[in-house]
């Protein structure tokens, strides 16, 4: 099974452990970061790409962003492995998860 | 029961805050954003067991493992790796480095760190 956009029962996670404290420092930080990560991904440096992408692995990830966090591993190892695939189906992928993640963490963040 | 102490070597402030999260209720936590500044503060005041990003700007986890190894109150310290680096071979390639355990990252299910502390740590 595909990873869901975003699984809400990750954040019900967090706020457990850390309160609604913890989610909304999370949420910020995450949504801070959006646009130069989101400019960074549509850069010509590849290597940038996979930067990036190396981050939003664990950055998405521990948000319950799942899709985002599994495209962005796979982006992470093209860019490492030099995959053919990469500008022609897995960047366009992300960029894709990656819109769609910050839109739902944008309403999970107005939600809080 | 003996509170252990804790290194946690992570630049990302938002991996750090969530480690400090997971593990605050059961150990004492020493924060470092970088290579340097892990060398010289767990070399001041050794941990019990250390959590190692392995991306780190300037020098890399493996670099601050193989420093920590050639010090002297350090180098018996339990090193665990903290990578999002999950393709295969990764995980035998850092147990081959040194380190004692391995961990990846996003940590979703918090047992899974807890268990490669745990097997590090001196019972009390």
């Amino acid at each position: 099974m595909a990873a869901p956009v975003l699984d809400p029962a990750r954040l019900a996670k967090l706020h457990r452990l850390g309160g609604r404290e913890l989610v909304v420092q999370l949420l910020d930080s995450f949504l801070a970061e959006a646009q130069t990560r989101r400019a960074a991904l549509h850069g010509a440096d590849t290597a940038q790409v996979g930067a990036v992408a190396h981050q939003l692995v664990a950055g998405a990830g521990q948000l319950g962003a799942g899709a985002l966090s599994e495209i962005a591993r796979q982006v992470d190892e093209g860019v490492r492995a030099g995959d053919p695939a990469l500008r022609s189906t897995l960047i366009p992928q992300l960029h894709l998860a990656f819109d769609e993640a910050v839109q739902a963490l944008e309403h999970a963040r107005e939600t809080a | 029961m003996t509170r252990h102490r804790l290194a946690v070597v992570e630049d990302n402030p938002d991996n750090r805050l969530l480690l400090q999260a997971l593990l605050d209720d059961k150990y004492d936590i020493d924060e470092y954003e970088d290579g340097p500044s892990a060398l010289a503060g767990m070399a001041a005041s050794p941990p019990a067991l250390a959590l190692l990003d392995i991306s780190l700007p300037g020098m890399d986890g493996s670099e601050v493992l193989r420093r920590l190894r050639a010090t002297p109150a350090l180098a018996a310290t339990p090193v665990i790796a903290l990578t999002a680096h999950a393709m295969s071979g990764d995980r035998e390639r850092f147990l081959a480095e040194g380190f004692d355990g391995y961990v990846t990252k996003p940590i979703v299910d918090e047992e899974i760190l807890y268990a490669a502390i745990a097997a590090l740590l001196p019972s009390a």
